[in-house]
């Protein structure tokens, strides 16, 4: 019985096994390694040592892109999820129809960013576009930019889309935790006069605070992963003024073909995410 | 004094609430009606005045993106390797899940499957990429499904674990005793029992695999299997300036998700809030 118990097992795991291992774990080492190789991807990868990351932080490019990424997580840590709380405490507040504000809120989240992408390139148009022509309607015309080729607004025209697409999901999350607040301790600090501002700071806050964290964490972790909004809006243009890290990597391994310089970055950036995952949690513990 | 002044005081609260709510669902909900009403007219009518409502509700500009420019084609891929690859993460996960809770407890096994959770998947990018190709399964409609499978089931077998671990253990024993092998047991008690599971992973799932599109890019390069993602944005490359055809061919992508969502959204909120605490 034991024996076929075992045999049983190895049989039932073995295609999850084989699939997560060839494909996910194998290739974490695999960018590892590469990472200290030259290689362009066709013929054999040669080992250079520490080259390519002397490379990579020596670029120019490397440290705008990562100065663009960190503005992302900025925007979203400081933006979005402040968005999200103060409305989420809005919704819990004996609020009619929260199910139907929600269930707006969220529209957005199910959305393909690629998707999304390709909405704002319409929308930042200067033609056919909404945005400039509704700035005209509010006469507002001096606000009005060449959103996608202006150097200097166009990093904030790549990060608005992922914001306003992620507020929901961030609200939701943060959203269940303050509902599973006791309703009474809510009440009797009503009843002993507290206004809702210190209600908000003094109890629903700090009692979601876990919920708050693990939002600023898949925000965080999620904008060190941030793709399709920018190849799709400008890919990254012009030169790399609106890339983030992972369209840096994918441009040097796959358009460039230097697939150890893009191992290497890959790396970097598994580095930053891990890091900031770790210090996220502890900032939870001592929370 | 109090009552009075309180109340008003609430009233103007209540006013601020509100429209601060209001203002939200509308800024979150504007957009996708604009491309909607844009889908529908004229690309002269959206340059001449965009905010404008249609005229009529013409949908020729559907038609020309199905046909035309075989958005169709690409609607119809994504729906094969959507189906396919929700399939597929079900079956392996509750098989794997299974295991881990009722055959073989290995904490260390258990502890190998959850690492991927937290590897972030275009640091996989470069490397898959070459794997695929070694194994002859680069642009072809199985590779693509085996790699979107393979992305989705970390997360998949930690979520379905914690499941299959609240069945009681007695009805195994049961089941035991009346003769049941493991696989009668996995069909008929752990898979009926574990199903809000499944339905969570399930919907987390088909999200992932309709909206993916990096590993798409990179591995399907024959335009006969090409996903939508990857059709609106070619849409977008050729038909930069004819706004009335990309909007018709984002609405093809978007709405199926949307309807989805609106139609299971307790799952789809639960299927993604169980993503989060991934973190």
């Amino acid at each position: 019985m034991k024996k076929r118990k075992y045999w049983f097992a190895i049989a039932f795991i073995m295609p999850a096994l084989i699939l997560y291992t060839v494909f996910i774990i194998a290739p974490v080492f695999c960018s590892t390694y590469y990472s200290f190789t030259a290689w362009d991807g066709i013929g054999s990868p040669r080992m250079n040592g520490i080259q390519n990351y002397i490379t990579v932080f020596s670029q120019k490019d490397y440290w705008r892109v990562l100065f663009n990424t960190l503005r992302l997580v900025g925007a979203s840590v400081f933006v979005q999820i402040p968005i999200a709380t103060v409305l989420s405490f809005l919704l819990l507040r004996r609020t009619k129809g929260y199910k139907v504000f929600r269930t707006f809120y969220f529209i957005p989240v199910v959305v393909a960013p690629i998707a999304i992408g390709i909405m704002f390139s319409v929308f930042y148009n200067g033609d056919a576009g909404p945005i400039n022509r509704i700035l005209d309607m509010l006469h507002l015309p001096f606000l009005k930019r060449n959103w996608l080729s202006d150097v200097k607004v166009v990093v904030n025209s790549v990060i608005f889309p992922q914001i306003w697409q992620y507020i929901g999901y961030s609200l939701v999350i943060i959203f269940a935790s303050m509902q599973s607040i006791n309703h009474e301790m809510l009440e009797s600090a009503d009843i002993d006069g507290a206004n809702s501002f210190q209600i908000f700071a003094r109890i629903v806050v700090p009692m979601s605070w876990d919920a708050i964290v693990v939002a600023i964490i898949l925000v965080v972790t999620g904008s060190l992963k941030s793709f399709d909004y920018s190849w799709a809006l400008t890919q990254g243009g012009p030169g790399n003024a609106s890339s983030f890290l992972a369209v840096f990597m994918y441009k040097t391994a796959f358009v460039q073909n230097k697939f150890g310089l893009g191992s290497s970055i890959t790396v970097t950036i598994m580095i930053y995410s891990i890091a900031l995952t770790i210090l996220m949690k502890r900032l939870n513990r001592s929370g | 004094m109090g009552e009075r002044m309180k109340r008003r005081r609430g009233n103007a609260g209540r006013l601020i609430k509100y429209g601060a709510l209001g203002f939200l669902a509308l800024v979150d909900f504007y957009p996708f009606f604009w491309v909607l009403m844009s889908s529908f007219k004229e690309n002269i009518a959206i340059l001449a005045d965009p905010l404008a409502l249609p005229h009529s509700f013409d949908f020729s500009s559907y038609l020309k993106a199905w046909r035309d420019v075989k958005i169709g084609v690409n609607f119809l891929n994504s729906v094969l390797y959507s189906a396919s690859g929700v399939i597929l993460i079900l079956l392996l996960a509750s098989m794997a899940a299974f295991v881990l809770t009722r055959v073989w407890q290995s904490k260390i096994l258990y502890g190998y499957f959850t690492l991927g959770i937290m590897i972030p998947m275009h640091a996989v990018l470069i490397p898959t990429f070459i794997i695929m190709k070694e194994l002859a399964i680069y642009n072809t409609r199985q590779g693509f499904v085996i790699l979107i499978t393979a992305a989705n089931l970390s997360l998949a077998v930690f979520i379905l674990t914690s499941f299959m671990k609240s069945i009681p253990m007695e009805l195994d024993e049961a089941a035991y005793i009346d003769g049941c092998g493991y696989f009668k047991m996995f069909y008929k008690i752990a898979l009926p029992m574990a199903r809000p599971g499944l339905a969570t992973i399930g919907t987390l799932a088909l999200l992932n695999c309709w909206n993916e599109y990096l590993f798409a890019y990179i591995m399907l390069a024959n335009e006969k299997i090409k996903t939508i993602t990857q059709g609106i944005f070619a849409l977008r490359g050729r038909y930069s300036t004819d706004y009335a055809t990309l909007c018709a061919g984002l609405m093809i992508a978007i709405v199926p998700m949307m309807v989805f969502f609106v139609a299971f959204q307790e799952q789809v909120i639960g299927g993604m809030t169980a993503g989060a605490v991934k973190g």
